[in-house]
């Protein structure tokens, strides 16, 4: 929590620390399922800025919520990002994480654009790129949007827009992007 | 996490398996292995020093050493900038060739005149630890000339990323169960070890422990040792140690972090001498009570704070940091062993509070099973017994008010498939539950099971936590990826979010020559406030810098920022312009406690007020906005007499106008800037459908008229008039011109108004025109004072 930007003593008011909060209000909007909605948004976290981090950064978030969703059709649709945005040679890993809304959790990785997955010091030797946080909605956020776990599932997935466009074209530094040099933002 | 990868196989019989394959494994089912350090010493020797002599030349401080490796090597001379490798020390030397464990590359080397022939290794470079100075590592023991690695075995140390909720896998015990559930295996090891001590008389006996506050410490546990040898560990304790990262004190030390390492649960020994009266209580710290740390550090205690302390005062703060007074010494002789379950949130609030984050509170927070205590306390005091030759006694106090309930989920098998999208064959997903220590009961009526998490997760409660386990052991890479989709009955029409629809006004400003940025929506608050920016202006309330420590209320001074950043570095003509959210207080509290967010496009460059206001025109044009009225007007950050307001549809939508000269000065801009600022949610209010209109069949009659006027008569007045002279012959009417100077009287403009007359119905003649420009003159004669220029 200590990332987290506050506006009051008090702690009620912050600046949101990831897009996840459109879930619900996606569902509460939408109400009936099927629910496919990608949500783009400003997020805030109190780092330090450096090459990797910015305290003022882009999420995207996805949401699927419908009958008989499963892990294989998040791991598809993680699939299809990718090779859609790197290229159809790429492959994806999701390994087990923890995070509040989702059940089961995953980081996912991209194969390695430059060494194709074998290891190289781009991606630091192990082949693997990290993107993003996704999951199987947790049941209680569903039933807190309104919508029977029974009967649907949903898988939700996020990334750092930056983070996805500085591999996409090799920005060495994340703070490019806010920094605003017109040499920079020439090139796209 | 550090983990130790020869320990670590020890406790999973995978003494076979190779480092890679296990971090592969664990990395598979959630515990991402970041890094596998190596520490390969078999091309490190050990030397004894000879001599050591301050280096004649150097100006920084070096000394030169002769130093033995044995008959085969024989003596070398090394150059090194520490002065703790004394004549008589063993130390670890590298020679010209090598590569040292931290992947320094060891040459022959001249240093400030003297041949260097080889280095002398700190633990640093070997990866065995830090000291606390830059110094060489001294050896114990060994003979010159022989690799380090017959000390020290080589070893791998795997980085391990673990989830904040599965503390039980903060220990070596824990990543072990998951490595053999991983293998397809289950651990062959007890989780709550039998030792339970022999000596009497019986340690309730000896010492009573209470719980004053039950809510913040579920169960304490305390064993008492007597008759301990302090002494150093044996060399495996502190090899695991120093692997994991932690430096060997003494033995008992040790063995309390040697088992918080194995089994997650953070353990502290006291010297039995120093608790007062025997008895233990656990309390809220009292007003005014101060603790004299582990760390040296004399801290001040708050009501709120859990300690532990004796019949007088406080001899630890709980579950964070340990009491200097009641510290084991080299002169302990008997030992009160403690394992508790402090409460995590009151843990949290003690050491954020204190600013005092320790390897035990950093346990604590994350919520651990009271069952863990008592084995964490069992094992220690069987260490206790055999490495510190102390006599545990028996019947230990266990003061375990509530104690944890036991969680049973109920799973019908098929969830697996349904949330997986695989098929997991029954008998394999039940293996890997036992593997993990689950109990799995099938109910023989409906097939359904009963699952039962072993008592160290708390992290399981609902099927879909089950099916996690599940999935995580038999493999995410065996998921086959497919795409979702059905045929469906609703139709939700295609709409364009609103970010889309702007793309009109983006494209626009791209053509005139405008870079869209995005700029940081935290500013400085200080800068905000000389710009006359502050009114609703909301601060944070912790910022990281006071460059970032407000929220903007406007979009204008990021913009003078870019352009600052670019003329600084050389390109001196850059537009730009942004969309993106401002934030304001609300002028009155209604209730909605979020401030509001205008959604803004801003753009500031040199192409001047008329330039601009071309650009504004084309975008609103393409957005499909009714054209804008530009009407005299104000604004903060802009020059008085040359902004206007931009009205759109009888409504307020923005201005655009010259930035102030002292608003430039903030960012050190010369020259003249306009800029301008626009409410993005009106416009897109104010958008028509696009309508096509017969075309006329008739000609035009085009005419010019040069109105002259006083200075602060407004274009849009003068236009407003001419439309409402002008009746229906009128089509269209613009301001092309104004003049100021020497062809017209002071205090006066010339103003050239371009006149476009059409009838629908037949081609209109000049007398007919005439007419109307009469009317029109005489109206702006009479609503403005207005004469007439040829």
């Amino acid at each position: 929590m200590q990332d987290t930007f506050f506006l009051d003593e008090s702690e009620n008011l912050v600046l949101r620390t990831h897009t996840s909060p459109m879930q619900i209000r996606a569902m509460e909007r939408l109400k009936q399922p099927p629910i496919y909605v990608i949500v783009p948004g400003r997020v805030y976290r109190r780092d330090a800025s450096d090459p990797s981090h910015n305290p003022t950064f882009m999420q995207l978030e996805g949401l699927a919520v419908d009958e008989g969703l499963t892990v294989g059709d998040l791991k598809g649709t993680l699939t299809y990002m990718c090779q859609s945005l790197f290229g159809p040679e790429r492959r994806i890993r999701m390994r087990p994480h923890n995070f509040s809304y989702t059940e089961p959790s995953f980081e996912f990785d991209s194969s390695c654009g430059i060494c194709g997955g074998a290891g190289c010091r781009f991606c630091g030797g192990d082949g693997w790129l990290e993107i993003g946080g996704c999951g199987m909605v947790h049941p209680t956020v569903l039933r807190n949007g309104g919508i029977d776990p029974e009967r649907y599932s949903g898988y939700a997935w996020g990334f750092g827009i930056e983070r996805m466009a500085a591999l996409k074209y090799n920005v060495p530094d994340i703070r490019y992007f806010y920094e605003n040099d017109v040499r920079f933002l020439e090139t796209f | 996490m550090r983990v130790s990868f020869e320990w670590l196989a020890e406790l999973a019989d995978a003494g076979e398996m190779a480092p890679e394959r296990a971090g592969d494994l664990l990395t598979m089912a959630g515990f991402t292995v970041d890094a596998i350090e190596r520490v390969d010493l078999s091309q490190i020797l050990i030397g004894r020093v000879l001599s050591q002599q301050p280096h004649p030349q150097s100006r920084t401080p070096l000394w030169v050493h002769e130093v033995d490796l044995g008959s085969e090597v024989g003596q070398r001379q090394i150059i090194a900038g520490a002065p703790n490798a004394v004549p008589g020390s063993l130390v670890p030397v590298a020679l010209p060739g090598v590569t040292v464990p931290n992947g320094k590359e060891v040459r022959d080397a001249m240093i400030a005149g003297l041949a260097g022939q080889g280095m002398l290794c700190s633990r640093e470079e070997l990866l065995l630890g830090e000291d606390p100075e830059p110094a060489i590592m001294l050896l114990d023991e060994g003979e010159p000339g022989r690799p380090l690695s017959t000390l020290i075995p080589t070893e791998a140390v795997f980085e391990v990323e673990v989830t904040p909720n599965r503390p039980d896998c903060l220990s070596h015990l824990g990543l072990a169960r998951e490595l053999t559930a991983a293998d397809g295996r289950a651990l062959r090891h007890d989780f709550m070890p039998r030792f339970q001590g022999e000596a009497e008389p019986l340690a309730t006996d000896m010492l009573q422990v209470r719980i004053d506050d039950p809510a913040l410490c579920r169960r304490y546990v305390a064993a008492v040792v007597t008759d301990v040898t302090i002494g150093p560990s044996p060399r495996w304790i502190q090899r695991r140690l120093r692997a994991a990262g932690v430096r060997p004190i003494n033995n008992v030390v040790d063995i309390t972090q040697y088992v918080m390492l194995e089994y997650g649960q953070p353990l502290h020994a006291f010297d039995a001498a120093r608790i007062g009266g025997d008895q233990i209580v656990v309390r809220r710290a009292r007003e005014g009570e101060a603790l004299l740390c582990l760390d040296g550090v004399t801290r001040a205690l708050k009501p709120q704070m859990l300690v532990i302390a004796d019949e007088a005062n406080a001899v630890a703060l709980a579950g964070v940091i340990g009491g200097q007074e009641s510290a084991v010494t080299s002169e302990t002789r008997n030992v009160v062993l403690e394992a508790a379950t402090f409460d995590g949130v009151n843990v949290r609030a003690t050491s954020r509070a204190l600013r005092l984050r320790t390897e035990a509170s950093g346990r604590f927070e994350k919520t651990l099973s009271p069952e863990l205590a008592l084995a964490g306390a069992r094992r220690a005091a069987q260490l206790l017994a055999e490495i510190a030759g102390g006599a545990v006694h028996r019947g230990w106090p266990d003061v375990y008010p509530r104690p944890q309930d036991p969680v049973r989920v109920r799973v019908w098998p098929d969830k697996v498939d349904a949330l997986l999208g695989v098929h997991v064959p029954l008998e394999e997903a039940e293996a890997i539950l036992r593997h993990l220590d689950f109990g799995v009961r099938v109910d023989g009526q409906d097939g359904s099971w009963d699952v039962l998490p072993p008592v160290f997760r708390l992290d399981v409660a609902i099927p879909e936590d089950v099916v996690e386990e599940v999935g995580r052991i038999f493999g995410y890479d065996r998921v086959p990826a497919t795409l979702p989709g059905r045929r469906q009955s609703t139709i939700r029409p295609f709409q364009r979010s609103a970010d889309a629809e702007i793309d009109a006004l983006r494209r626009a400003f791209a053509a005139a020559g405008f870079t869209e940025a995005v700029t940081p929506a935290l500013v400085s608050g200080r800068r905000q406030q000389r710009l006359g920016l502050s009114e609703g202006s909301l601060p944070l309330f912790n910022p990281v810098s006071e460059e970032a420590d407000t929220l903007r209320t406007s979009l204008v001074p990021s913009l003078l920022q870019v352009l600052e950043l670019n003329r600084n570095r050389g390109r001196g003509e850059v537009a730009v312009f942004e969309t993106a959210r401002t934030f304001l207080a609300r002028p009155e509290p209604d209730g909605n406690p979020l401030p509001q967010e205008p959604w803004q496009l801003a753009a500031v460059g040199n192409h001047g007020f008329l330039g601009l206001k071309s650009v504004v025109d084309r975008a609103l044009h393409d957005l499909g906005a009714p054209p804008a009225e530009y009407r005299r007007g104000r604004g903060t950050l802009f020059h008085p007499g040359r902004t206007a307001q931009v009205n759109v549809a009888g409504q307020v939508v923005g201005r655009l106008g010259e930035l102030h000269p002292s608003v430039l000065r903030e960012f050190d801009l010369p020259g003249r800037y306009t800029g301008c600022e626009l409410d993005l949610d009106a416009l897109l209010a104010a958008r028509l459908p696009r309508s096509a209109t017969e075309l006329p069949r008739f000609p035009a009659v085009d005419r010019d008229l040069n109105v002259v006027v006083a200075a602060e008569v407004e274009a849009a007045g003068l236009l407003s008039t001419v439309a409402d002279a002008g009746g229906t012959l009128l089509e269209r009417t613009g301001a092309i011109d104004e003049y100021r100077g020497s062809q017209v009287p002071g205090g006066m403009k010339s103003v050239t108004l371009s006149l476009t007359f059409r009838s629908p119905e037949r081609t209109l003649t000049d007398s007919e025109v005439d007419g109307v420009m009469a009317e029109i003159r005489s109206a702006l004669e009479q609503r403005h004072a207005a004469r007439f220029r040829a």
